[in-house]
């Protein structure tokens, strides 16, 4: 009888289906091979995702630590040429002024010097801090008074009679701090970070009558006292303060590469992020 | 005390696999690899290649068990899998045969009874022996149901190629078995 094509492969099916093989023990472990080894990949996966992010973190902060420096050169380079323009123009324009100006300074060091040993034995009689900023401030007067011709030597007198050694030291950054108010003792008394000083001018009892022209300088100092105590304020309480502290120190320009909300709460949220393209701030 | 030792069921094995479980995986395999060793062995030509294919097959069945969805059985699944398997290392073994047709190989006929009576390791040796060209359309036609159009697609060839080519595959294994019969008879006589 003979057979036709679909028989002939009924039965080679049937035949071949009831079949069973036993296969070596190598093809076993070839498979857990094969297998530890996927693991091994997709476990590296993660630490790899993560040391690019860093990568990429570092290389924006890098980038804005360079770009915030070249700003600052440049900032710094037109702030010299405007102050040597402004000095050149008053040359020229007022130059007896300015001469008068120098020459009083010079004499009110000198007096403070001059004035200092005759009373170094009354300044150690007398002590507490109330006696040194009373000098501060008379000397303060003092060196605005050199500038206004009525009160010159009267103040300087007074002033210098309870000034010590110390003091002549201080000489110049006092003359930048004469336009303040006499009260003021923290000025006095020299920077204390914890307590964020008003960056407001206050304002000062009988001070027309030592009004000098020296405002410049007196603005500079109690701002960076501001910024000092905001910083030290908050601290590091939270992985958003972290940051926010990290990116300050990278990143230079007002608005910060990314800020987190300095709340007390346990969780930080983003309240600004500054792309140099894409800028999104929310008024948290 | 007598502790009878619970053998899971399949169900049970895959659930294991799923979350990675080793020792499941371990028993999935003893249990299937028997039988899927000898698909594999049809479209090889020797046991160590069917190994291959059967080492490739289990690493795909492994990483690919969240894809099974309980439709059908969970067998049939892995023995598609290792048919895919089978053709990628043919793929990437063998060249695709450009078989020269010899249609001048008259048309024996073959006894039902004779075939039947043949060993199955036989008839595994007989389909080794084909060309890798005849031997995957053979499988892929006679014993797994493909059309010849999959075929085709399956190997780069067309639709008439495949036909001719199962066609010049059974008169091969037809010749085989007549061949085989006789060596019977003469064992028997």
């Amino acid at each position: 009888m003979s057979m036709q094509d679909k028989d002939m492969d009924e039965l080679f099916r049937a035949k071949l289906d009831n079949l069973e093989i036993q296969p070596s023990d190598r093809v076993w472990k070839g498979i857990t091979v094969e297998l530890d080894g996927d693991k091994r990949k997709r476990g590296l996966m993660p630490l790899i995702r993560i040391a690019a992010g860093v990568t990429v973190f570092i290389a924006v902060g890098l980038f804005f630590l360079i770009k915030g420096d070249k700003k600052d050169d440049s900032q710094a380079n037109n702030h010299l040429k405007e102050s040597q323009q402004a000095i050149k123009l008053s040359n020229k324009g007022e130059p007896e002024v300015t001469d008068e100006k120098v020459e009083d300074l010079m004499q009110a060091k000198q007096d403070a010097q001059q004035i200092a040993p005759e009373t170094v034995k009354q300044a150690q009689s007398k002590q507490t801090q109330l006696a040194r900023a009373e000098s501060n401030r008379a000397i303060g007067n003092k060196v605005a008074a050199n500038r206004n011709t009525k009160h010159q030597h009267k103040v300087g007198q007074e002033a210098g009679k309870q000034d010590n050694e110390e003091q002549q030291e201080l000489i110049p950054q006092r003359e930048t701090l004469a336009a303040l108010s006499p009260n003021d003792d923290k000025l006095n008394k020299g920077v204390v970070p914890d307590e964020p000083l008003i960056a407001t001018k206050p304002v000062i009892p009988g001070s027309d009558d030592f009004k000098t022209t020296n405002k410049v300088a007196v603005t500079a100092l109690p701002v960076n006292k501001a910024t000092k105590a905001t910083v030290k304020k908050h601290g590091i309480r939270s992985f958003g303060d972290l940051i926010n502290v990290v990116v300050a120190k990278v990143d230079k320009r007002q608005d910060k590469l990314i800020v987190f909300s300095d709340t007390d709460g346990d969780e930080s949220t983003i309240t600004a992020i500054n792309l140099g393209f894409v800028k999104m701030k929310t008024d948290k | 005390m007598l502790f009878l030792k619970h053998k899971p069921s399949t169900d049970e094995l895959l659930s294991d696999c799923k979350t990675g479980s080793r020792k499941a995986q371990e028993l999935l395999y003893k249990q299937f690899a028997t039988k899927m060793l000898v698909v594999c062995m049809r479209y090889a030509v020797d046991k160590m290649e069917a190994e291959d294919m059967l080492q490739n097959g289990f690493v795909r069945v492994f990483q690919k068990m969240n894809d099974y969805r309980g439709d059908g059985s969970f067998e049939g699944w892995v023995r598609r899998i290792m048919v895919h398997s089978s053709i990628e290392y043919y793929r990437k073994h063998h060249k695709m045969m450009q078989v020269e047709m010899d249609d001048n190989t008259p048309e024996q006929s073959v006894n039902a009874a004779a075939v039947a009576s043949l060993d199955a390791k036989d008839l595994m040796g007989m389909i080794q022996k084909l060309s890798p060209g005849y031997r995957m359309v053979f499988n892929l036609y006679a014993i797994e149901g493909y059309s010849h159009k999959e075929i085709g697609d399956i190997m780069g060839i067309s639709e008439g190629a495949s036909k001719s080519q199962l066609s010049r595959a059974r008169t091969i294994l037809k010749d085989q078995i007549i061949k085989m019969e006789g060596r019977n008879y003469e064992y028997a006589g």
